[in-house]
């Protein structure tokens, strides 16, 4: 158990590096929408790649993924893996969704698809999806950082005092300077993350005498923890069920895929890309050799999800090294927290509440503002009240986000595509996956989930696409950017 | 295509096997294998503004 005094006291100091990030950042800020949202355009590669990765590499890597691993074994590395093989998806879409950004100066996913069908219905179906199924992600960002910070110090700092302190890191972050403060503030955190991540896990495989002796241990005392599907958890539907969806996290995931629209040029972006793959591989190891580190350091957990706070408490790893990683933790919490809260934001200003004229910039940037701490207290109120389903939760937002990938596939690959396909898509995709998952009780572990959600969107896009006609004002992004991409050689 | 190789061989190839490290070296080697097939997509772009 960590001293209570001693947590708060490194907290202070993090948040005091933070807001003097934030507000360097904030200076460079020129007011408009475009530049809260999107940064102006004008991010270059380091900083935007290790803003993707602390965005993408949540709370849920040290705090769901090493429980998972504890449970289930190497699966969890499979997993994560299939996730990160995803990230592949970049190569075809990233130049695509940067040159119609910047062609008509889109600001969220939403927007760009609304805008392509022809239809402010399809961005606000788009746009309402998103929020709802992320509502659930940030709310597990919150209950990790709730389940640490008291799981660390064994209740000294209640849940509801870490989630309120999460919650206004993440509020002032994204409040301050929108993107531009998010996004320097992540690349921080991005640091934080993977070294205390590194250390603490050097340290927890020196206590069990080094790599190969862990290796050693393992086959000794937890052979099934090595193979798959492993001792139960990782069966291949279960291991299916919860890879498909994430397997195209970069394209559904609003939070990431804007972050396409903030880069400087592509040079920036291939910067980009190549950061995350690094950032992403690398953590994935340190998140599953902690796992495996806890499942022999801390044995015989009831609550696999407490395998972090226990390894961390159980007085292997130094109490600086522990409060390091509590930061990195934290660090990953509310960097996907603040990016999400931003993204809901701006696509609460520019497709929900924008009428066809357009506001000016600062009552975009209000409404903004509002949502991101209407997301932010919903995160906190829900965590308070639902800590325990952190794996269910986080799973659930994957499956539910797969309805927008059809209609962004179709956006750049299938001119045949209609607004009312876009929407039946998104709407019939989303309403199935509530059907299943919350009327029905279907398990994400389940791969009817997924594959029902991912098979009704597909279909309706398809067949109501071919039913009906494309809106005059649709636009071509296909011709638009045909010859940028020949002239920068992208696939 | 590689992601449902990085699927199948673990789940069939060498499904069941315990205490060995084929299927940890064969996921590391998939990830490798991820990094080098980004690195060539994003490599053949060109810059120019």
């Amino acid at each position: 158990m960590i001293a209570p005094a001693l947590v708060w006291m490194v907290i202070f100091l993090f948040a005091a590096l933070g807001f003097f990030i934030a507000i360097r950042a904030a200076r460079t800020s020129t007011g408009t929408a475009g530049d809260y949202y999107v940064g102006g355009r004008n991010i270059g590669g380091m900083v935007a790649g290790l803003s993707y990765a602390a965005t993408t590499y949540s709370a849920f890597m040290l705090v769901v993924l090493t429980g998972l691993t504890y449970r289930g074994g190497i699966g969890a590395l499979g997993f994560e893996l299939i996730y990160f093989a995803g990230l592949s998806l970049l190569v075809i879409f990233a130049p695509r969704f940067w040159l119609v950004g910047k062609r008509w100066g889109f600001i969220s996913p939403a927007e760009m698809i609304g805008a392509r069908y022809g239809s402010r219905g399809v961005a606000r179906a788009m746009a309402g999806a998103s929020i709802v199924f992320l509502l659930p992600y940030c709310t597990t960002q919150m209950a990790g950082i709730g389940l640490l910070l008291s799981g660390v110090t064994g209740g000294g700092i209640s849940l509801f005092q870490a989630v309120a302190t999460g919650a206004a890191l993440a509020m002032f972050w994204a409040l301050l300077a929108g993107l531009r403060s998010v996004a320097w503030t992540d690349a921080v955190l991005s640091f934080v993350m993977f070294f205390s991540g590194l250390l603490a896990v050097g340290f927890a495989v020196s206590a069990l005498g080094g790599p190969a002796e862990l290796l050693r241990n393992l086959r000794a005392d937890h052979p099934e923890w090595l193979g798959v599907p492993g001792p139960g958890l990782w069966s291949f539907p279960t291991f299916i069920a919860l890879s498909f969806p994430w397997f195209f996290f970069a394209l559904s995931n609003p939070q990431v895929s804007q972050r396409l629209f903030i880069l400087r040029d592509f040079r920036a972006m291939r910067r980009m890309i190549l950061w995350v793959l690094g950032f992403g591989f690398l953590f994935t190891l340190i998140a599953v050799v902690w796992g495996l580190a806890a499942l022999q350091l801390a044995p015989d957990l009831e609550n696999t999800s407490m395998a972090t706070p226990a390894l961390l408490s159980s007085g292997v790893v130094p109490v600086w090294v522990a409060l390091l990683l509590i930061l990195g933790i934290l660090s990953a919490a509310i960097s996907t927290l603040d990016s999400i809260a931003l993204t809901v934001g701006a696509m609460v200003a520019r497709d929900v509440v924008r009428s066809e004229s357009a506001p000016s910039d600062a009552r975009q940037i209000l409404a903004g503002r509002l949502a991101i701490v209407t997301v932010v207290l919903f995160a906190s109120y829900f965590a308070l009240e639902n800590a325990a389903i952190v794996d269910q939760l986080a799973a659930l937002s994957a499956a539910g986000l797969l309805v927008t990938v059809p209609p962004i596939v179709g956006a750049f690959f299938w001119r045949r595509g209609t607004a009312a396909g876009a929407l039946a898509a998104i709407l019939g995709g989303a309403g199935v996956a509530i059907w299943l998952a919350i009327l029905l009780g279907v398990s994400v572990f389940d791969p009817l989930l997924p594959f029902a959600v991912a098979g009704t969107s597909i279909g309706l896009f398809v067949l109501v696409s071919l039913a009906t006609t494309p809106r005059s004002g649709a636009l071509d992004f296909q011709s638009e950017i045909a010859g940028e991409l020949a002239r920068h050689r992208a696939w | 295509m590689v992601v449902l190789v990085g699927v199948a061989v673990p789940y069939g190839l060498l499904a069941g096997q315990e205490s060995g490290l084929a299927v940890v070296s064969f996921w590391l080697l998939f990830g490798l294998f991820v990094i080098g097939l980004v690195v060539i997509g994003v490599f053949r772009w060109k810059d120019d503004p």
